[in-house]
C-alpha cells in the first residue's frame, strides 16, 4: 500500500465505511434489527431518529467500542470488531470521534489533551506538537484557553476542545455524536460551519448522529433515519427528497416538527 | 362532607367520586381509603372513578386515578374514568392516553435468602477469576513494555512510585510500629512466665519480615491506593474518557493501568521492607521497658534468628500483593458502570476484594514455602 501522500480528496466513489446486516442486542431486546449502510469518501452523512433509537448505539459499532450481535462493520476496508491490534491502531489513527460529552481527559489541560494523541502516535517533537495542538485549538476557536482543565471550561467550550483533539491527526473520517446538543444556537452553527469547513477543505468524510433540524438542513448531504419500533432504517436519502417524497408520515412529521396524526 | 364518596348507579356499575380539596399531603389517606373501597367488590364487576368536584392543588389526583386504576385491574375489576376535573384533565392529557391503559408492572420481588447467598458466592469466585485474568494479561502488556522502553511513561510511574509509595510512608510507619508494640507486649506476659525474655526478638523478627510487614503494608495500599485507583478509572470510565483514549488509539491497558501496577509492584516491596524495621523497632521496645532487655541483646538475637530468607519471601511476597492490590483496582475501574453510584460500587468492591486475595495468595504462599522446603 503507498504511504500516507496518496489521500483522494474527491473519489467519491470509494466506500469507507460499511455496516452490513448489523444486529443490536441488550440482553434480549433488539435494538437494532439487521440494518446496512455505506458512506462514502468525502461526503457527510447524517443519523437522525429520535431519542433512544438507537443512534449512539449504532455509532459506537462504527468505531469499534461495541462487538455486533450480528452482521459486521468495515472502516477503512477493516472489521474492527475482528482486526489485530495493529490493524485497528492504523484505523483509529485515521480517524477521529468526538463523543457527546466532549470526553476530555479531566486531569489534562486543554493543550495536554489535544496534544496527547499527536505525542503518542507520530513521534514528533515536544516543541513541534506543541504548535500542532495550538494550531488544532485556534481552529475550534479555543486557542485563548490551552492552558485551562476541562473543569474550567463552559460545555460548548468542553465540546470544541474534543473536536480540536479529534482532528489533531488530521483523521479521513471523523464520527460526532449530537455535535449540537447543550449548545446554544450560534456556538451550534459556528460547530457546524466547522464541519462544513473541515468537509470541503480538507476532504474529511463526516459521520454525524443528532435530531437537530437546523443542523441536519444545513451540513447533511445524505442521512438515514433510525425508528426505534422499526428496529431499522425507515428512511434514507437527501434531507429534502426525505422531507418531500417519504412514505411514511413519521419521517415527513419528523422535519416539519409535527407530531405524527394517528389514524 | 367525606372526600370520597361511593353510588352505585342503576346498571350496577359502582362509582367513587373524589372531591373537594386534594393534594399531596391529604392523598395519602385518601389512597387508602379508595383501595378499601375497591377490596370489597367482585371481580369482573365494574368500576367508576370520577374526580368532576375535586379541587386539586397539584397532580395527586392524576396520580390517584393510576393508582385506582392499577389497583383496580389487579383485583380484576373493569375500571374506567368519569368526568375529571380541568387540573387534573390537563396532567393526564400531557401524560398522553396510552398511561391510562397500561399500568405499572407489579415489582418482582428480590432474591431468596438462600438464593441470594448463592448468588454472592458465584459473583465472587467469577470476579476472583476475572481479577486474576485482568492481572494476568497486564503482566504480559508488561513484558511487552519492558522489551519497548521507550513507549514506557516512566515519567507517569515516578509520580506514582511517589504518590503510593513515598506519601504512604508515615503511616505504615505508626502502623507497623504499633502492630510490632502490640505483638511484643501480648506475647512478653506469656514468655515472661517461662523466662524465655530472649524469645521475643524471635516472635517479633520472624513474624514481622514474614508475614505482619508485607501484609500490614499491602492492606494498607489497597485501602489508600487501589481504591483511589478503582475511582479514578471509574470516572473517566462513566465519562467516556476510556473510549475517547481508545478511539484515539491508545490502548487504556498500556496507558492507565500498566503504570499504576508497576508502580506498586515497584512500592511495596519498599514500604514492607520499611515495615519490617519500623515493626522490629516497635517489638525492641516493649522488650526494653517490660523485659528489661537491651536494645543489644535484642539486636543480637534478631541477627542469629531472621535469616535472609525470612527477608525476602516477604519481599517477594510484595511484588505479588501489589500486582493484586493495583489489579484489583484498576480491574474494578474499568468495568465501572452505572454513574456516580456505580464510581462508589466499584471503590468499595476493590477494598473487600484487594484484601480478600491478598490473604488468600498469602495463605497460598505458606502452602507453597512449605512444600517447597523454603522456611
Ligand atoms: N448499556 C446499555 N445497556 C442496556 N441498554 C442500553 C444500553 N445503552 C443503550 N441502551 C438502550 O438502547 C437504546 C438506544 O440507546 P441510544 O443511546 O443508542 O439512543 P440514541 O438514539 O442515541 O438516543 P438519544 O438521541 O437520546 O441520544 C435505548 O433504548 C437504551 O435503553
Ligand atoms: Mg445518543
Amino acid at each position: 500500500m503507498p504511504g500516507g501522500a496518496s489521500r483522494p480528496v474527491g473519489d467519491a466513489s470509494e466506500t469507507v465505511v460499511e455496516v452490513k446486516d448489523l444486529t443490536v442486542r441488550f440482553g434480549s431486546r433488539t435494538i437494532l434489527d439487521r440494518i446496512s449502510l455505506e458512506v462514502r469518501r468525502g461526503e457527510i452523512f447524517v443519523i437522525l431518529g429520535g431519542s433512544g433509537c438507537g443512534k449512539t448505539t449504532l455509532l459506537r459499532h462504527i468505531i469499534g467500542l461495541r462487538k455486533p450481535e450480528g452482521g459486521s462493520v468495515r472502516v477503512l476496508g477493516v472489521d474492527l470488531a475482528k482486526a489485530g491490534d495493529t490493524e485497528r491502531d492504523a484505523v483509529r489513527r485515521r480517524t477521529g470521534v468526538l463523543f457527546q460529552s466532549g470526553a476530555l481527559l479531566k486531569s489534562m489541560t486543554l493543550d495536554e489533551n489535544v496534544a496527547l494523541p499527536l505525542r503518542e502516535s507520530t513521534g514528533l517533537p515536544e516543541p513541534f506538537i506543541r504548535e500542532l495542538a495550538r494550531l488544532k485549538l485556534a481552529m475550534v476557536g479555543l486557542e485563548h484557553a490551552a492552558g485551562f482543565l476541562p473543569s474550567e471550561l463552559s460545555g460548548g467550550m468542553q465540546k470544541r476542545g474534543g473536536l480540536a483533539r479529534a482532528i489533531a491527526l488530521d483523521p479521513e473520517i471523523l464520527f460526532f455524536d449530537e455535535p449540537g446538543a447543550g449548545l446554544d444556537p450560534v456556538t451550534s452553527l459556528e460547530l457546524d460551519e466547522l464541519i462544513l469547513g473541515l468537509n470541503q477543505s480538507l476532504g474529511t468524510t463526516m459521520v454525524v448522529v443528532t435530531h437537530e433540524l437546523q443542523s441536519i438542513n444545513k451540513i447533511a448531504q445524505r442521512a438515514i433515519m433510525l425508528d426505534g419500533e422499526a428496529k431499522g432504517i425507515i428512511a434514507e436519502g437527501t434531507p429534502a427528497e426525505m422531507r418531500e417524497n417519504s412514505p411514511l408520515p413519521k419521517v415527513r412529521a419528523f422535519f416539519r416538527r409535527e407530531r405524527v396524526q394517528e389514524t | 362532607m367525606s372526600p370520597l364518596e361511593s353510588e352505585r348507579a342503576p346498571d350496577g356499575t359502582l362509582k367513587l367520586c373524589l372531591r373537594g380539596p386534594i393534594g399531596f399531603r391529604t392523598a395519602g389517606p385518601l389512597r387508602l381509603e379508595m383501595i378499601a373501597a375497591l377490596s370489597g367488590v367482585p371481580s369482573g364487576s365494574r368500576i367508576l372513578l370520577d374526580t368532576a368536584t375535586a379541587e386539586p392543588s397539584d397532580s395527586a389526583a392524576a396520580g390517584l386515578v393510576l393508582e385506582f386504576l392499577r389497583a383496580s385491574r389487579e383485583r380484576g375489576l373493569v375500571p374506567s374514568v368519569g368526568d375529571l376535573d380541568p387540573v387534573t384533565r390537563n396532567f393526564l392529557d400531557l401524560a398522553g392516553a396510552d398511561l391510562l391503559r397500561s399500568s405499572q408492572p407489579v415489582v418482582i420481588p428480590g432474591l431468596g435468602l438462600v438464593e441470594g447467598a448463592g448468588r454472592f458466592v458465584l459473583d465472587a469466585l467469577r470476579e476472583t477469576g476475572e481479577t486474576i485474568a485482568f492481572v494476568g494479561r497486564v503482566t504480559l502488556s508488561m513484558f511487552w513494555s519492558l522489551r519497548h522502553p521507550r513507549r514506557v511513561r516512566w515519567g507517569e510511574i515516578a509520580f506514582l512510585v511517589q504518590r503510593s509509595g513515598a506519601e504512604a510512608l508515615p503511616i505504615v510507619a505508626l502502623l507497623s510500629f504499633l502492630v510490632g508494640l502490640t505483638t511484643a507486649f501480648s506475647a512478653a506476659v506469656q514468655l515472661r512466665q517461662f523466662g524465655a525474655d530472649i524469645f521475643i526478638a524471635d516472635l517479633v523478627g520472624i513474624g514481622m519480615t514474614r508475614e505482619l510487614g508485607p501484609l500490614m503494608a499491602a492492606i494498607l495500599l489497597t485501602g489508600r491506593s487501589g481504591s483511589a485507583f478503582a475511582a479514578e478509572i471509574g470516572t473517566m470510565k462513566i465519562s467516556d474518557e476510556i473510549d475517547a483514549l481508545t478511539v484515539m488509539g491508545i490502548r487504556p491497558l498500556g496507558y492507565l493501568v500498566m503504570p499504576r501496577i508497576f508502580a506498586v509492584m515497584l512500592a511495596l516491596p519498599l514500604l514492607s521492607l520499611f515495615a519490617d524495621v519500623c515493626g522490629i523497632a516497635g517489638g525492641m521496645t516493649i522488650a526494653g521497658l517490660s523485659l528489661n532487655l537491651t536494645p543489644s541483646a535484642f539486636l543480637g538475637q534478631l541477627r542469629n534468628v531472621v535469616g535472609p530468607w525470612d527477608v525476602f519471601s516477604g519481599v517477594l511476597k510484595s511484588v505479588v500483593f501489589g500486582m493484586l492490590v493495583a489489579g484489583v483496582g484498576c480491574h474494578r475501574g474499568m468495568r465501572t458502570e452505572g454513574g456516580a453510584l456505580g464510581v462508589g460500587r466499584s471503590t468499595t468492591a476493590s477494598v473487600v476484594s484487594g484484601i480478600f486475595l491478598i490473604v488468600l495468595a498469602d495463605a497460598l504462599f505458606v502452602v507453597l514455602f512449605h512444600y517447597l522446603g523454603l522456611e
